[in-house]
C-alpha cells in the first residue's frame, strides 16, 4: 500500500516539477524577448519638465489646474498607458497617449479641494512604456484656505437636564483684505437665540448661541445659518445638537427587528439608565403577545431589557410597543415602539 | 519511507501557491481598520470604489478559514457627525465589528462627540469593547471604557499575550469639550500602563488616534510598544508605513477603504513580527451575506424612522421656492423631454433600484432642493421634485414662472461640483460631463423672442 502511495506521489511530483520546468522555460522565452528589446537601441523615454507643482494658496470652492509638460526624448514611440490619481479630489488627463520621438505632451492635473482645509499634497502616477522609467510620480501641493471660516464647525450642547439652558460660542473669521461682511446668523429653531458679541478684531465675529426653554425630553438638532458677502461661501451651515434628559434615559428609541425569517428567535436589547437615583420601574408591558422580555441589572444605575421575538411568530408585520411605567413625575411612562416583519 | 516524506514535502511546497500561504497555525494576525467616518459601504456612485464592511468581513473570514488567529482592532472615528443618522451608523458599525470578532474600538474625537446615551448603550450591549487609555466619560450614566485590553492567543503550546492601549490626541479637540469628557496627556496616561504591561505581555499594540508626527514622538518615548496603529486623514496608507527604531507606525487609511494586517510568528511563547501591510478592499473580495443583511436593516431603520423628513430645511432668499420640473415643461417641453432621458432625469430611480431612497445622505444629489424649504422632502408629497430636476442646476423657479426674463437660469461648474465632488464623482470633467446633459438648443414656443440659454 505504502509503495502504491509513494508511486502515485512520485508521479504527481514529476508532473508538478515538469510544469515548473515548463513555466521556467516559458518565462525564459519572455526573457529572451526582453533581451531582444534590450539589444535594440529603439526605446521611448519620458522626460518631464518638472515633477512637482505648488499651487500656493487655494481658496475653498476653487478648482485649480496645472499642466505637467513632458517630452519623448527616446527613439521609439512613447505610449502613456494610464494616469492614476492618489485620491478622488485629483483628476488627471494626458493630452495624448501616443507620442513619437521628440513629441511633447501634457498631463493636466485638476485639484478640487471640496471641503478640505489645510496643507495638502497629492500625487498622480503616470505609467508608460518607457523601460527605464515606467512609472513617474507627479506631485501637487498647496494650502486650502477658507474665505470665511467658522469654529467650531458644529455645536454640541451635550447633555442638558430638562429646564436648564446652555450656551456655546461660535467664531466666524474672514480674511481681512477680502473685506467680507457677515450679514447675519440665524436659526429657525424657536429654542435657539443668537446674539452677536463685540470683538476687537474686525475680521472676527463672535456669536453666542443659547438653547433655552426646551420643553421636550430627547434629542435636539438643527442648523445655524451664517450668511456672508463672500461669493464662494454665501452661506455657512453650522449644525447643532444636544440632548435634553429627564430622570431616565434609554436607548434605542425604537426596537426594530427588521425583516426576520419565521422560526428564528431574535433578541434586541434596550438599556435604561437612571439619572435620578430615586426613580424606579414599577411595571413593564409589552405588545404584541408574541414578544417577550426579560430584565437584568447591569450596574447600580442601568438595567438591560431584552426584547425577544419568539420562534412561533406568525408571518406578517409586527407593530407594538414596550411600555415602561415609573414613579418619575416627569417620565411616568416610557413608550418604545416595536417594529419588524416576519417572513416565511 | 524517506522517499514518501520527501515526496510529500515536495508536493506540499509545489502545489500551494506562495501568496495563499497567509500564515501557519503558529501565526497570529492583528488586523486594523479606522476612520470609517460613516462609510458603511461603497455608495455606488462610480465603479472601482474601495471598502465597505461587507468586503471587510469577507477578508477577515478568509483569514479565519486559513486557521489564523486574528485580533481585529478599530482605531476610532466610526462616524463623521453626531446626528441621528450617525447614531444609527455607529450602532450598525459596532454590530458589524462585533460580528467580525473585533476585540476593541479605540475612541476617536468624532466618537466622543456622539451622544453619551448611545455610547452608554453600545459600551454595555455589544461584544466589542471600547478602549481609551486617556479618555474618560463621566456622564450621568455609565459609559464603559477600558484603559487597556489584554488578549491571549488560543494555542495552548504557543500561548502569547497581547496588550492593546489606545490614545486620542488633544490636538484634534478644536473646540469646547463637554463637561463630562476628560482627556489626559497621552504620554502621561500611557506611562503606567506600559510600565506595568511590558514584562507581562509578549506584545504591546498602541492604537494612536493622533497625527503621524505625534505618534512618532510616542514611539520614541516608548520603545516597548511593538506596533503603533495610527494616522489621521491619510488617504494612501500603503505609502505611509514608517518605522521608529524597530516599531512600525501604520495607518488603516480613511473611509474604511483599506484593512491593515500585521502578522506575527509565534514560537515557544515568543512572538516575532513577520510583516505589516495595508490591503485595499476592492471588489475581488466577495460580499458577506451577514453584512448585506445588516446594511439592509440599516436602510430599513432610516425608512422606519422617517429620517428624510427630519433633516432641517434652510430658508431660501428673496421668496424663492421650488416648483418642480414638470412646471418648466409647460414652456420648455423639448428640453424637458430631453432631460427626462438623461441620467439627471432618472437619478432618483438609481436610488430606488438600490433601496437607498430613504437615505438622506444619498437623496440630496438624486432629488431637487432637498435640505431647503419647498425642496424635496419625501416621495409621498414631492413626486414633482424627484430626480436632478431643472431647478437643481438653474435654481428655484417660482419667480421665473411669475416673471419670465433672461436673468434666470445661468449655471456653472460650481453648481455641478456640489454633487459631482471628489467623493462621489472623482472622474468628473466639466466639459465632458456637460455634453451628456446639454439641452437641445430650441427657440421657446411661448416667448419666441428668447432663445434657451444653457
Amino acid at each position: 500500500m505504502m509503495r502504491i502511495i509513494a508511486v502515485h506521489l512520485v508521479i504527481i511530483q514529476t508532473v508538478l516539477v515538469s510544469s515548473l520546468y515548463y513555466s521556467a522555460f516559458a518565462s525564459d522565452g519572455v526573457k529572451d524577448e526582453n533581451i531582444g528589446m534590450e539589444e535594440t537601441t529603439d526605446k521611448p523615454k519620458i522626460v518631464f519638465e518638472k515633477q512637482t507643482h505648488d499651487f500656493g494658496k487655494i481658496y475653498i470652492g476653487e478648482i485649480v489646474e496645472y499642466g505637467f509638460k513632458f517630452k519623448n526624448q527616446g527613439t521609439s514611440e512613447l505610449i502613456v498607458n494610464n494616469v492614476k490619481s492618489s485620491c478622488g479630489c485629483t483628476a488627471a488627463l494626458a493630452s495624448k497617449s501616443h507620442l513619437l520621438k521628440d513629441e511633447t505632451g501634457e498631463i493636466k492635473v485638476k485639484f478640487n479641494p471640496g471641503r478640505y482645509v489645510g496643507k495638502v499634497s497629492k500625487s498622480v502616477t503616470v505609467n508608460s512604456n518607457d523601460p527605464k522609467n515606467s512609472s513617474v510620480k507627479l506631485t501637487i501641493a498647496g494650502e486650502v484656505i477658507e474665505e470665511v471660516s467658522v469654529k467650531p464647525k458644529q455645536i454640541n450642547f451635550g447633555i442638558i437636564r430638562k429646564g436648564d439652558s446652555c450656551a456655546r460660542s461660535i467664531e466666524v473669521k474672514t480674511i481681512p483684505e477680502l473685506k467680507i461682511d457677515i450679514k447675519k446668523a440665524e436659526s429657525p429653531n424657536p429654542y435657539i437665540s443668537i446674539k452677536k458679541e463685540k470683538t476687537d478684531d474686525r475680521s472676527m465675529h463672535r456669536f453666542l448661541v443659547t438653547l433655552a426653554n426646551y420643553d421636550y425630553i430627547g434629542k435636539l438638532s438643527g442648523i445655524i445659518f451664517v450668511y456672508t458677502s463672500s461669493s464662494k461661501q454665501e452661506r455657512l451651515d453650522v449644525p447643532f445638537y444636544g440632548e435634553i434628559i429627564g430622570d431616565i434615559t434609554f436607548y434605542p428609541e425604537t426596537v426594530s427587528f427588521g425583516k426576520v425569517t419565521k422560526d428564528r428567535e431574535i433578541n434586541k436589547t434596550v438599556i435604561v439608565n437612571f439619572v435620578n437615583k430615586d426613580v424606579k420601574i414599577e411595571k413593564i408591558e409589552i405588545d404584541p403577545s408574541v414578544i417577550d422580555y426579560t430584565v437584568s441589572e447591569l450596574n447600580a444605575t442601568s438595567k438591560k431589557i431584552d426584547v425577544i421575538l419568539g420562534k412561533n411568530s406568525s408571518i406578517g408585520k409586527i407593530t407594538g410597543s414596550l411600555k415602561i411605567y415609573t414613579n418619575s413625575s416627569i417620565q411616568p411612562i416610557i413608550q418604545i415602539p416595536i417594529r419588524g416583519e416576519v417572513k416565511g | 519511507m524517506k522517499m514518501l516524506l520527501l515526496s510529500l514535502s515536495i508536493v506540499f511546497f509545489v502545489s500551494v501557491p506562495p501568496d495563499t500561504i497567509y500564515a501557519s497555525s503558529s501565526e497570529i494576525a492583528i488586523l486594523f481598520s479606522g476612520e470609517e467616518l460613516g462609510a458603511l459601504q461603497p455608495c455606488g456612485c462610480y465603479e472601482g470604489q474601495l471598502g465597505g464592511i461587507s468586503r471587510r468581513d469577507a477578508f477577515i473570514d478568509l483569514l479565519k478559514k486559513q486557521k489564523n488567529q486574528v485580533f481585529p482592532a478599530s482605531l476610532g472615528d466610526l462616524t463623521k457627525g453626531s446626528g441621528r443618522q450617525d447614531e444609527i451608523k455607529m450602532e450598525t458599525l459596532c454590530r458589524a465589528l462585533g460580528f467580525m470578532g473585533y476585540v476593541l474600538h479605540n475612541l476617536g474625537e468624532k466618537d466622543i462627540e456622539m451622544s453619551p446615551r448611545v455610547l452608554s448603550f453600545l459600551s454595555q450591549s455589544q461584544n466589542m469593547e471600547f478602549l481609551s487609555t486617556n479618555v474618560s466619560i463621566k456622564a450621568p450614566f455609565p459609559v464603559k471604557i477600558n484603559q487597556s485590553v489584554v488578549k491571549e492567543s488560543l494555542d495552548p503550546d504557543n500561548g502569547v499575550k497581547i496588550a492593546f492601549l489606545g490614545i486620542l490626541s488633544k490636538s484634534f479637540l478644536e473646540h469646547h469639550m463637554n463637561e463630562y469628557v476628560t482627556i489626559s496627556e497621552p504620554v502621561k496616561a500611557l506611562k503606567p500602563f506600559v510600565k506595568q504591561l511590558k514584562n507581562k505581555v509578549n506584545l504591546i499594540v498602541l492604537l494612536s488616534h493622533a497625527p503621524m508626527e505625534e505618534s512618532r514622538e510616542i514611539a520614541k518615548s516608548f520603545p516597548e510598544i511593538g506596533l503603533i496603529i495610527t494616522g489621521h486623514n491619510i488617504e494612501e496608507p500603503k505609502d505611509a508605513i514608517t518605522y521608529v527604531h524597530n516599531t512600525p507606525l501604520v495607518s488603516p487609511g480613511m473611509g474604511g477603504r483599506f484593512i491593515g494586517i500585521a502578522k506575527y510568528g509565534v514560537n515557544k511563547k515568543t512572538i516575532e513580527r513577520k510583516s505589516v501591510e495595508v490591503v485595499p478592499l476592492d471588489n475581488s473580495y466577495p460580499e458577506s451575506q451577514e453584512m448585506v443583511s445588516l446594511l439592509r436593516e440599516y436602510q430599513n431603520i432610516l425608512k422606519e424612522e422617517g429620517l428624510l423628513n427630519k433633516t432641517p430645511q434652510a430658508p431660501l432668499p428673496n421668496g424663492l421656492a421650488y416648483t418642480g420640473s414638470f412646471a418648466c415643461s409647460v414652456c420648455h417641453k423639448m428640453i424637458y423631454d430631453h432631460w427626462y432621458k438623461t441620467t439627471h432625469g432618472t437619478a432618483y430611480n438609481t436610488l430606488v433600484d438600490d433601496g437607498h431612497q430613504y437615505d438622506p445622505e444619498c437623496i440630496q444629489c438624486h432629488t431637487t432642493g432637498y435640505g431647503e424649504i419647498s425642496g424635496f422632502l419625501n416621495d409621498e408629497k414631492y413626486q414633482n421634485l424627484i430626480h436632478v430636476g431643472c431647478e437643481s442646476c438653474h435654481g428655484p423657479g417660482n419667480k421665473h414662472r411669475e416673471n419670465v426674463n433672461d436673468d434666470y437660469g445661468s449655471t456653472d461648474e460650481a453648481t455641478c461640483l456640489k454633487c459631482h465632488d471628489s467623493e462621489h464623482s472623482p472622474t468628473f470633467q466639466f466639459n465632458e460631463y456637460w455634453k451628456r446633459i446639454a439641452h437641445p438648443k430650441v427657440p421657446m414656443k411661448k416667448y419666441p423672442q428668447t432663445i434657451e440659454s444653457q
